[in-house]
Protein backbone atom coordinates (compact mmCIF):
# COMPACT_ATOMS: atom_id res chain seq x y z
CA UNK A 1 0.00 0.00 0.00
CA UNK A 2 1.39 3.86 -0.45
CA UNK A 3 1.54 6.16 1.75
CA UNK A 4 -0.88 9.48 1.74
CA UNK A 5 0.26 12.74 2.71
CA UNK A 6 -1.91 15.29 3.91
CA UNK A 7 -0.94 18.91 3.66
CA UNK A 8 -2.89 21.88 5.88
CA UNK A 9 -0.92 24.98 4.74
CA UNK A 10 -2.53 28.21 6.42
CA UNK A 11 -0.50 30.99 4.13
CA UNK A 12 -0.27 34.13 5.05
CA UNK A 13 3.27 35.14 5.52
CA UNK A 14 4.43 38.10 7.51
CA UNK A 15 6.96 39.28 5.37
CA UNK A 16 5.33 40.22 2.06
CA UNK A 17 8.74 39.45 0.19
CA UNK A 18 8.68 35.91 0.59
CA UNK A 19 7.51 33.60 -2.50
CA UNK A 20 4.17 31.87 -2.48
CA UNK A 21 2.34 28.97 -1.38
CA UNK A 22 2.70 26.91 -4.50
CA UNK A 23 6.47 27.72 -4.85
CA UNK A 24 6.93 25.97 -1.07
CA UNK A 25 4.68 23.16 -1.67
CA UNK A 26 6.62 22.73 -5.23
CA UNK A 27 9.99 22.82 -3.36
CA UNK A 28 8.29 20.10 -1.06
CA UNK A 29 7.76 17.74 -3.51
CA UNK A 30 11.49 18.25 -5.21
CA UNK A 31 12.64 17.13 -1.15
CA UNK A 32 10.60 13.92 -1.61
CA UNK A 33 12.16 13.44 -4.86
CA UNK A 34 15.15 13.42 -3.89
CA UNK A 35 14.63 11.42 -0.57
CA UNK A 36 13.25 8.84 -2.91
CA UNK A 37 15.82 8.74 -5.24
CA UNK A 38 18.68 8.36 -2.02
CA UNK A 39 17.00 6.71 0.18
CA UNK A 40 13.95 4.34 -1.34
CA UNK A 41 14.67 0.51 -0.43
CA UNK A 42 12.35 -0.01 -3.18
CA UNK A 43 14.67 1.18 -5.57
CA UNK A 44 17.47 -0.57 -7.17
CA UNK A 45 18.72 2.74 -7.77
CA UNK A 46 18.85 4.53 -4.87
CA UNK A 47 21.41 5.46 -3.44
CA UNK A 48 20.68 3.42 0.20
CA UNK A 49 20.28 0.15 -2.47
CA UNK A 50 23.64 0.46 -4.43
CA UNK A 51 25.50 1.18 -1.33
CA UNK A 52 24.12 -1.73 0.33
CA UNK A 53 24.69 -4.21 -2.94
CA UNK A 54 28.38 -2.65 -2.84
CA UNK A 55 28.11 -1.12 -6.43
CA UNK A 56 28.46 2.49 -4.87
CA UNK A 57 30.78 4.17 -2.30
CA UNK A 58 29.16 5.92 0.57
CA UNK A 59 31.31 8.96 -1.07
CA UNK A 60 29.84 8.68 -4.12
CA UNK A 61 26.01 8.64 -2.59
CA UNK A 62 23.95 11.37 -2.12
CA UNK A 63 24.82 13.07 1.64
CA UNK A 64 21.85 11.93 2.70
CA UNK A 65 22.47 8.67 3.14
CA UNK A 66 25.39 9.40 5.63
CA UNK A 67 23.37 11.63 7.77
CA UNK A 68 20.66 8.47 7.87
CA UNK A 69 23.03 6.44 8.80
CA UNK A 70 24.10 8.66 11.28
CA UNK A 71 20.69 9.46 12.49
CA UNK A 72 19.90 5.83 13.14
CA UNK A 73 22.48 4.77 15.23
CA UNK A 74 22.11 7.28 17.06
CA UNK A 75 18.33 6.03 17.64
CA UNK A 76 19.49 2.12 18.34
CA UNK A 77 21.47 3.36 21.18
CA UNK A 78 19.04 5.71 22.50
CA UNK A 79 16.37 3.52 22.47
CA UNK A 80 17.56 0.74 23.84
CA UNK A 81 17.67 -1.46 20.46
CA UNK A 82 14.15 -1.16 20.21
CA UNK A 83 14.71 1.23 17.29
CA UNK A 84 16.32 -1.60 14.75
CA UNK A 85 17.31 -0.25 11.21
CA UNK A 86 17.79 -3.73 9.48
CA UNK A 87 15.24 -5.55 7.75
CA UNK A 88 14.61 -8.96 8.20
CA UNK A 89 17.21 -10.10 5.36
CA UNK A 90 19.39 -8.12 8.17
CA UNK A 91 20.27 -5.68 5.01
CA UNK A 92 20.32 -1.97 6.40
CA UNK A 93 17.42 -0.07 6.38
CA UNK A 94 16.46 3.13 8.16
CA UNK A 95 12.81 3.18 6.72
CA UNK A 96 11.85 3.23 9.76
CA UNK A 97 13.07 6.82 10.41
CA UNK A 98 13.25 8.26 7.23
CA UNK A 99 9.79 8.54 6.55
CA UNK A 100 8.96 10.71 9.58
CA UNK A 101 12.36 12.81 8.96
CA UNK A 102 11.42 13.48 5.83
CA UNK A 103 8.16 15.03 6.81
CA UNK A 104 9.97 16.80 9.31
CA UNK A 105 12.36 18.29 7.16
CA UNK A 106 9.86 19.08 4.68
CA UNK A 107 7.89 21.04 7.16
CA UNK A 108 10.99 22.54 7.42
CA UNK A 109 11.43 23.51 4.10
CA UNK A 110 8.37 24.87 4.70
CA UNK A 111 8.98 26.92 7.48
CA UNK A 112 11.79 28.65 5.83
CA UNK A 113 9.88 29.67 2.58
CA UNK A 114 8.04 31.67 5.03
CA UNK A 115 4.95 29.17 6.00
CA UNK A 116 4.18 29.90 9.91
CA UNK A 117 1.93 27.36 10.37
CA UNK A 118 1.55 24.05 8.92
CA UNK A 119 0.77 20.78 8.86
CA UNK A 120 2.05 17.58 6.83
CA UNK A 121 1.23 13.95 7.69
CA UNK A 122 2.44 10.91 6.28
CA UNK A 123 0.15 7.66 6.94
CA UNK A 124 -0.90 8.91 10.43
CA UNK A 125 2.09 10.34 11.43
CA UNK A 126 2.11 13.83 11.76
CA UNK A 127 4.19 17.15 11.64
CA UNK A 128 2.76 20.80 12.64
CA UNK A 129 4.59 23.89 13.32
CA UNK A 130 2.16 27.30 14.50
CA UNK A 131 -1.42 26.99 14.70
CA UNK A 132 -4.49 25.60 12.60
CA UNK A 133 -6.44 28.17 10.70
CA UNK A 134 -9.11 28.56 13.34
CA UNK A 135 -5.78 30.42 15.46
CA UNK A 136 -5.96 27.14 18.03
CA UNK A 137 -3.61 24.51 18.71
CA UNK A 138 -3.09 22.02 16.20
CA UNK A 139 -5.19 18.69 17.65
CA UNK A 140 -4.60 15.11 16.11
CA UNK A 141 -7.24 12.46 17.16
CA UNK A 142 -6.15 9.08 18.14
CA UNK A 143 -8.17 6.09 17.27
CA UNK A 144 -8.93 3.14 19.15
CA UNK A 145 -6.75 0.29 17.80
CA UNK A 146 -9.10 -2.45 18.69
CA UNK A 147 -12.42 -0.52 17.43
CA UNK A 148 -11.87 2.04 14.54
CA UNK A 149 -15.10 3.98 15.42
CA UNK A 150 -13.64 4.97 18.55
CA UNK A 151 -11.16 7.94 19.58
CA UNK A 152 -9.19 7.09 22.40
CA UNK A 153 -7.89 10.64 22.84
CA UNK A 154 -7.33 13.74 20.73
CA UNK A 155 -3.71 15.10 21.09
CA UNK A 156 -2.78 19.10 21.47
CA UNK A 157 -0.15 21.04 19.92
CA UNK A 158 1.59 23.42 22.18
CA UNK A 159 -0.19 26.79 22.23
CA UNK A 160 2.72 28.47 21.63
CA UNK A 161 2.87 27.19 18.35
CA UNK A 162 6.02 24.94 18.77
CA UNK A 163 6.98 22.49 16.44
CA UNK A 164 4.93 19.26 17.53
CA UNK A 165 4.62 15.58 16.00
CA UNK A 166 2.55 12.85 16.76
CA UNK A 167 2.78 8.96 15.48
CA UNK A 168 2.02 5.91 16.25
CA UNK A 169 2.72 2.02 16.31
CA UNK A 170 0.52 -0.88 16.68
CA UNK A 171 -0.59 -3.81 14.70
CA UNK A 172 -0.49 -4.13 11.43
CA UNK A 173 -3.18 -6.04 9.05
CA UNK A 174 0.11 -5.84 6.64
CA UNK A 175 1.60 -7.70 9.20
CA UNK A 176 4.01 -7.16 11.69
CA UNK A 177 5.95 -4.72 9.87
CA UNK A 178 7.62 -3.65 13.15
CA UNK A 179 9.87 -6.32 14.25
CA UNK A 180 12.24 -5.98 17.37
CA UNK A 181 15.98 -6.78 17.46
CA UNK A 182 15.43 -9.22 20.12
CA UNK A 183 13.90 -11.34 17.69
CA UNK A 184 12.16 -14.62 18.01
CA UNK A 185 8.01 -15.00 18.70
CA UNK A 186 7.22 -12.44 21.29
CA UNK A 187 6.15 -13.90 24.59
CA UNK A 188 4.14 -11.03 25.67
CA UNK A 189 2.22 -9.84 22.95
CA UNK A 190 -1.21 -11.41 23.88
CA UNK A 191 -1.04 -10.35 27.38
CA UNK A 192 -3.61 -7.91 28.08
CA UNK A 193 -0.96 -5.39 29.68
CA UNK A 194 0.98 -5.80 26.29
CA UNK A 195 0.17 -2.37 24.35
CA UNK A 196 -1.95 -2.74 20.92
CA UNK A 197 -0.63 0.37 20.11
CA UNK A 198 1.78 3.02 20.95
CA UNK A 199 1.28 7.19 20.30
CA UNK A 200 4.35 9.00 21.04
CA UNK A 201 4.09 12.66 20.78
CA UNK A 202 7.47 15.54 20.63
CA UNK A 203 8.76 18.45 18.54
CA UNK A 204 10.12 16.34 15.64
CA UNK A 205 8.60 13.50 13.91
CA UNK A 206 11.54 12.01 12.76
CA UNK A 207 12.20 10.92 16.36
CA UNK A 208 9.02 10.56 17.81
CA UNK A 209 7.97 8.23 14.39
CA UNK A 210 11.11 6.51 15.39
CA UNK A 211 10.49 6.26 19.43
CA UNK A 212 6.98 5.01 18.68
CA UNK A 213 8.16 2.37 16.30
CA UNK A 214 10.92 1.15 19.61
CA UNK A 215 8.64 1.26 22.18
CA UNK A 216 6.35 -0.86 20.09
CA UNK A 217 8.91 -3.27 19.42
CA UNK A 218 10.27 -3.49 23.15
CA UNK A 219 6.82 -3.92 24.55
CA UNK A 220 6.49 -7.21 23.13
CA UNK A 221 8.99 -8.60 25.64
CA UNK A 222 8.90 -5.75 28.39
CA UNK A 223 6.03 -4.19 29.89
CA UNK A 224 5.31 -1.16 28.62
CA UNK A 225 6.48 1.23 31.16
CA UNK A 226 9.77 -0.66 31.17
CA UNK A 227 9.49 -0.69 27.18
CA UNK A 228 9.64 3.32 27.11
CA UNK A 229 11.46 4.12 29.93
CA UNK A 230 14.49 5.85 28.08
CA UNK A 231 12.26 8.49 26.53
CA UNK A 232 14.28 11.34 26.87
CA UNK A 233 12.30 13.46 29.41
CA UNK A 234 12.54 16.96 27.11
CA UNK A 235 9.38 17.13 25.23
CA UNK A 236 9.14 13.59 24.36
CA UNK A 237 5.71 11.55 25.90
CA UNK A 238 3.92 8.33 25.15
CA UNK A 239 0.71 6.41 25.61
CA UNK A 240 -0.59 2.90 24.95
CA UNK A 241 -3.72 1.60 24.52
CA UNK A 242 -2.78 -1.68 26.20
CA UNK A 243 -4.82 -5.02 24.38
CA UNK A 244 -7.02 -4.86 27.79
CA UNK A 245 -8.70 -1.41 26.93
CA UNK A 246 -6.67 0.24 29.60
CA UNK A 247 -4.51 3.40 28.86
CA UNK A 248 -1.29 3.77 30.01
CA UNK A 249 0.99 7.30 29.81
CA UNK A 250 3.69 8.88 30.60
CA UNK A 251 4.05 11.07 33.05
CA UNK A 252 3.99 14.05 31.13
CA UNK A 253 1.62 13.04 28.48
CA UNK A 254 -1.79 14.41 30.55
CA UNK A 255 -0.59 17.80 29.32
CA UNK A 256 -0.88 17.31 25.64
CA UNK A 257 -4.25 15.38 25.78
CA UNK A 258 -7.47 17.98 24.78
CA UNK A 259 -9.89 14.31 26.02
CA UNK A 260 -10.02 11.20 26.40
CA UNK A 261 -12.99 9.64 25.05
CA UNK A 262 -14.12 7.71 28.49
CA UNK B 1 5.14 3.82 5.66
CA UNK B 2 7.92 3.01 3.94
CA UNK B 3 5.90 3.39 0.21
CA UNK B 4 6.50 7.32 1.17
CA UNK B 5 7.76 8.33 -2.25
CA UNK B 6 5.99 6.26 -4.37
CA UNK B 7 3.89 8.01 -7.57
CA UNK B 8 2.48 11.13 -6.36
CA UNK B 9 -0.22 12.66 -7.83
CA UNK B 10 -0.80 16.32 -6.42
CA UNK B 11 -4.49 17.77 -6.24
CA UNK B 12 -4.15 21.30 -5.13
CA UNK B 13 -7.02 23.18 -3.52
CA UNK B 14 -6.46 27.06 -3.18
CA UNK B 15 -8.91 28.60 -0.85
CA UNK B 16 -8.36 32.28 0.06
CA UNK B 17 -5.32 32.05 2.42
CA UNK B 18 -5.65 28.61 3.18
CA UNK B 19 -3.80 25.68 1.16
CA UNK B 20 -4.62 22.29 1.02
CA UNK B 21 -2.75 20.18 -0.77
CA UNK B 22 -3.87 15.87 -0.77
CA UNK B 23 -1.24 13.49 -2.23
CA UNK B 24 -2.25 10.79 -2.99
CA UNK B 25 0.78 7.82 -3.23
CA UNK B 26 -0.67 5.54 -5.89
CA UNK B 27 0.96 1.81 -5.32
CA UNK B 28 0.65 -1.44 -7.55
CA UNK B 29 -1.54 -3.01 -5.67
CA UNK B 30 -4.74 -0.11 -6.93
CA UNK B 31 -5.28 -2.17 -10.34
CA UNK B 32 -5.61 -5.52 -8.44
CA UNK B 33 -8.14 -5.40 -5.53
CA UNK B 34 -11.85 -5.98 -6.02
CA UNK B 35 -13.98 -2.87 -5.40
CA UNK B 36 -16.98 -3.10 -4.15
CA UNK B 37 -19.65 -0.28 -2.74
CA UNK B 38 -21.35 -0.77 0.60
CA UNK B 39 -24.87 0.13 1.12
CA UNK B 40 -24.76 3.93 0.55
CA UNK B 41 -25.45 5.83 3.89
CA UNK B 42 -29.12 8.11 4.35
CA UNK B 43 -28.11 11.69 4.33
CA UNK B 44 -30.15 11.74 8.30
CA UNK B 45 -28.07 9.02 9.51
CA UNK B 46 -25.66 10.66 11.72
CA UNK B 47 -23.70 9.09 15.14
CA UNK B 48 -26.47 10.61 17.62
CA UNK B 49 -27.73 7.70 17.05
CA UNK B 50 -24.74 5.55 18.22
CA UNK B 51 -25.25 4.78 22.19
CA UNK B 52 -22.37 6.08 24.29
CA UNK B 53 -19.94 3.77 24.61
CA UNK B 54 -18.46 2.94 28.01
CA UNK B 55 -15.17 4.11 26.66
CA UNK B 56 -11.54 2.73 27.66
CA UNK B 57 -10.58 3.15 31.74
CA UNK B 58 -7.79 5.58 32.00
CA UNK B 59 -6.29 3.21 34.35
CA UNK B 60 -2.60 3.17 34.21
CA UNK B 61 -1.23 1.14 36.51
CA UNK B 62 2.02 1.25 37.62
CA UNK B 63 3.23 3.05 33.91
CA UNK B 64 2.28 6.53 35.40
CA UNK B 65 -0.09 9.22 35.62
CA UNK B 66 -3.46 8.57 33.93
CA UNK B 67 -4.57 10.12 31.40
CA UNK B 68 -7.52 11.72 33.26
CA UNK B 69 -5.91 15.55 32.13
CA UNK B 70 -9.32 17.73 32.52
CA UNK B 71 -10.28 18.68 28.95
CA UNK B 72 -10.15 22.67 29.29
CA UNK B 73 -12.15 23.16 25.99
CA UNK B 74 -14.49 20.17 26.19
CA UNK B 75 -16.16 20.61 29.97
CA UNK B 76 -18.94 22.34 29.41
CA UNK B 77 -19.31 21.68 25.82
CA UNK B 78 -22.34 22.85 23.75
CA UNK B 79 -24.01 20.12 21.98
CA UNK B 80 -23.62 19.94 18.38
CA UNK B 81 -26.41 20.40 16.43
CA UNK B 82 -26.37 17.68 13.99
CA UNK B 83 -30.10 18.33 12.42
CA UNK B 84 -28.85 20.23 9.39
CA UNK B 85 -25.74 18.42 9.32
CA UNK B 86 -23.18 19.45 6.53
CA UNK B 87 -22.07 16.02 4.68
CA UNK B 88 -18.62 15.97 2.72
CA UNK B 89 -17.31 12.87 0.96
CA UNK B 90 -13.60 11.96 1.22
CA UNK B 91 -10.67 10.41 -1.40
CA UNK B 92 -10.69 6.90 -1.54
CA UNK B 93 -8.03 5.19 -0.16
CA UNK B 94 -6.78 2.31 -0.89
CA UNK B 95 -6.12 -1.11 1.46
CA UNK B 96 -4.81 -4.23 -0.56
CA UNK B 97 -8.47 -5.34 -0.26
CA UNK B 98 -10.36 -2.61 -1.96
CA UNK B 99 -10.48 1.12 -1.50
CA UNK B 100 -12.14 2.49 1.51
CA UNK B 101 -13.87 5.78 1.31
CA UNK B 102 -15.78 7.67 3.97
CA UNK B 103 -17.96 10.18 4.54
CA UNK B 104 -18.13 12.95 7.06
CA UNK B 105 -21.30 14.89 8.85
CA UNK B 106 -20.35 18.60 10.25
CA UNK B 107 -22.62 20.46 12.18
CA UNK B 108 -22.63 24.26 11.08
CA UNK B 109 -20.19 24.92 13.95
CA UNK B 110 -17.40 22.73 12.58
CA UNK B 111 -18.06 19.93 14.63
CA UNK B 112 -17.73 16.69 13.59
CA UNK B 113 -21.76 15.04 13.56
CA UNK B 114 -20.38 11.36 12.26
CA UNK B 115 -18.54 9.51 9.96
CA UNK B 116 -19.70 6.84 8.04
CA UNK B 117 -18.04 4.62 5.61
CA UNK B 118 -19.19 4.89 2.02
CA UNK B 119 -16.90 1.94 0.33
CA UNK B 120 -14.79 -0.92 2.14
CA UNK B 121 -13.33 -3.86 1.31
CA UNK B 122 -15.57 -7.11 0.88
CA UNK B 123 -14.62 -10.26 -1.05
CA UNK B 124 -12.25 -12.38 0.86
CA UNK B 125 -12.51 -13.45 4.90
CA UNK B 126 -10.04 -11.38 5.61
CA UNK B 127 -12.11 -8.50 4.45
CA UNK B 128 -15.49 -9.98 5.59
CA UNK B 129 -13.35 -10.22 9.19
CA UNK B 130 -12.25 -6.41 8.92
CA UNK B 131 -16.26 -5.60 7.45
CA UNK B 132 -17.96 -6.60 10.65
CA UNK B 133 -15.44 -5.01 13.14
CA UNK B 134 -14.20 -1.76 11.56
CA UNK B 135 -16.65 -0.20 9.49
CA UNK B 136 -16.40 3.03 11.24
CA UNK B 137 -18.90 5.26 12.91
CA UNK B 138 -17.11 7.80 15.08
CA UNK B 139 -17.34 7.55 18.56
CA UNK B 140 -20.75 9.17 19.54
CA UNK B 141 -18.86 11.42 22.62
CA UNK B 142 -16.28 12.83 20.10
CA UNK B 143 -18.84 14.63 18.31
CA UNK B 144 -21.16 15.15 21.26
CA UNK B 145 -17.75 16.70 22.89
CA UNK B 146 -17.83 19.02 19.46
CA UNK B 147 -14.14 18.70 19.81
CA UNK B 148 -12.70 19.81 16.66
CA UNK B 149 -9.44 17.90 15.57
CA UNK B 150 -7.11 18.56 11.99
CA UNK B 151 -5.74 15.00 11.49
CA UNK B 152 -6.11 11.75 12.75
CA UNK B 153 -3.34 9.16 13.82
CA UNK B 154 -3.88 5.32 14.45
CA UNK B 155 -2.08 1.73 13.96
CA UNK B 156 -3.78 -0.35 12.19
CA UNK B 157 -3.94 -1.30 8.50
CA UNK B 158 -7.36 -0.36 7.12
CA UNK B 159 -7.87 2.28 9.76
CA UNK B 160 -5.10 3.97 7.88
CA UNK B 161 -7.37 3.68 4.87
CA UNK B 162 -10.22 5.37 7.02
CA UNK B 163 -7.83 7.61 8.19
CA UNK B 164 -7.21 8.48 4.89
CA UNK B 165 -10.16 9.10 3.47
CA UNK B 166 -11.00 10.98 6.82
CA UNK B 167 -8.30 13.45 6.15
CA UNK B 168 -9.35 14.09 2.60
CA UNK B 169 -12.17 15.69 4.15
CA UNK B 170 -10.64 17.48 7.29
CA UNK B 171 -8.01 18.94 4.46
CA UNK B 172 -11.65 20.28 2.41
CA UNK B 173 -12.45 22.15 5.59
Amino acid sequence: MGSYASLALPWHPSDPTVGSAEDAVDEVQAWLAEVEAALSPYRDDSDLCRWRTGTRTLGRCSPLLAEVIDAVGTLEELTDGGFHPYDRQGRFDPTGYVKGWAVERAVGILSDAGATEASLGVGGDIQMIGRANTGRPWRVAVTDPSDERRIVAVVQAPADGQPFAVATSGASQRGDHIWSALGGRPRGATRPDSPASVTVVGPDLGRVDAFATAIWALARELPVAQAWSWLPGDGYQAFAVLKSGAVATTRGMGGHLVSSAA
Amino acid sequence: MSELMRRAAPGLALAGAALATVWVFDPALHAEVATTAAPSATDSDTSSETPADPGISTDSGDTGTPAEEPAPTAAEPAPADCSNADSVTGDDAMTPWGPVQVRMDFAADGSVCGVQALTYPVGDRKSEMINSMAIPTLDAQAAEQGVEFDGVSGATYTTEAYRESMQSILDQR
